[in-house]
């Protein structure tokens, strides 16, 4: 049972793939909107580091959803 | 109704004692086996292992302060107990040290400042702007709570890179330093206070009928949505604070067993203490004032 429940946390952690695909292709987009126009650096990287906040997220919950399995709730 | 409490309270009484007499037993058998091993003269370090993590989970759970209070249900005087943990003790040293450093830093102000007060002056001028470019014109009421809370969660963030170990004083294991921010209290806390805040700061700048206006602002049926952000707003960042500070310490404590002789974990520590701590606490203070914005405009 016990290896079962870590497969379950190892399988719930995937979401860590989602949240970088999703950082990677801000800060790709973002590094393209500075280089376009450099003026505007400080609200791109205000935008950016929301954006990141916002995608890392999903990879905090499945951290978190993780640990509940592992600590057997 | 009052029988059947008194007889649960007799119950939990007999488990108690049950329990205290199993720890009894478990103890005499742990003088035992440390006796046994003295005898052979083997095991000497795994049995120095097993004595520290005993050690810590005595001292760390007999932390408790007994106060008085009075069970409702019962109508009698009952002690309950509060439990201070590792984080507690870690947020204490850090209010105290950054109440002495600000106090230290404030203390001799004058017309030409000097490197000191250069120091002091960036930073309150950093959070100043960055109040008055997220929040808008009215952001001179929150700056200093948002100052504080960044530099709170700045340091509790960091403070795991000292790597200060547990330590005896008179017969105490006082914890290390790790960072208090991985015990998902604190950042409860903290994103309690914010969502209070918001819906405070909402109540005062729109009033009651604008708060109410405001749920049905773009279309009416944004309502369950609207709704559903009071609680959201806060699980989030909770969660969010407190699933990267915590990822953060346990890859450092991994990285730490598995290459401690390879000098490896200082440059991990460049990364997930310093990089990640700092830029979880702006994140936080950012977000934060993000909801203030959404909520007061």
């Amino acid at each position: 049972m016990n290896g079962l429940m870590g497969i379950a946390a190892g399988i719930a952690a995937l979401t860590g793939m989602g949240a970088g695909i999703g950082i990677g292709i801000a800060t790709g987009k973002a590094a393209e909107a500075v280089s376009r126009q450099p003026e505007a650096d400080g609200k791109i990287t205000k935008n950016f580091v929301l954006g990141i906040a916002l995608a890392e997220a999903t990879a905090i919950y499945g951290l978190i959803v993780a640990i509940l399995i592992f600590t057997k709730i | 109704m009052s029988l059947q409490a008194t007889s649960a309270v007799e119950n939990t009484a007999v488990q108690s004692t049950t329990v205290k007499e199993v720890e009894v037993k478990t103890v005499q058998q742990g003088i035992a086996k440390e006796g046994k091993v003295a005898e052979h003269g083997a095991e000497k370090e795994s049995l120095g292992a097993e004595l520290t993590a005993k050690m810590e989970k005595i001292t760390y759970e007999s932390i408790k302060v007994e106060v008085p209070g009075f069970d409702v249900l019962n109508h009698h005087v009952k002690p309950f107990t509060i439990q201070f943990n590792e984080s507690i003790f870690t947020m204490w040293f850090l209010t105290v040290i950054i109440i002495i450093g600000t106090i230290l830093i404030t203390r001799k102000f004058e017309k030409f400042p000097g490197k000191v007060q250069n120091f002091a002056e960036t930073i309150v001028e950093g959070i100043n702007n960055l109040a008055k470019s997220m929040i808008g014109h009215n952001w001179k009421p929150f700056a200093p709570y948002f100052g504080t809370i960044l530099i709170f969660l700045a340091f509790c963030n960091t403070i795991g890179m000292l790597g200060i170990p547990e330590f005896h004083i008179g017969g105490f294991l006082f914890p290390g330093l790790r960072p208090p921010t991985k015990d998902i209290n604190l950042p409860a806390a903290l994103a309690l206070m914010t969502i209070l805040l918001v819906i405070g700061s909402q109540l005062k700048y729109k009033g009651i009928g604008g708060t109410v206006k405001s749920w049905f602002e773009p279309i009416p049926i944004m309502l369950p949505f609207k709704l559903m952000e009071y609680l959201i707003k806060p699980l989030s960042l909770c969660l969010r604070l407190f699933g990267n500070v915590f990822g953060a310490f346990v890859m450092m404590e991994l990285i730490t067993i598995v290459s401690r002789r390879l000098l490896l974990p200082p440059i991990f520590s460049l990364y997930f203490d310093i990089f990640d701590g700092l830029l979880q606490a702006f994140i936080f203070t950012f977000l934060s004032m993000l909801y203030i914005e959404e909520a007061i405009e």
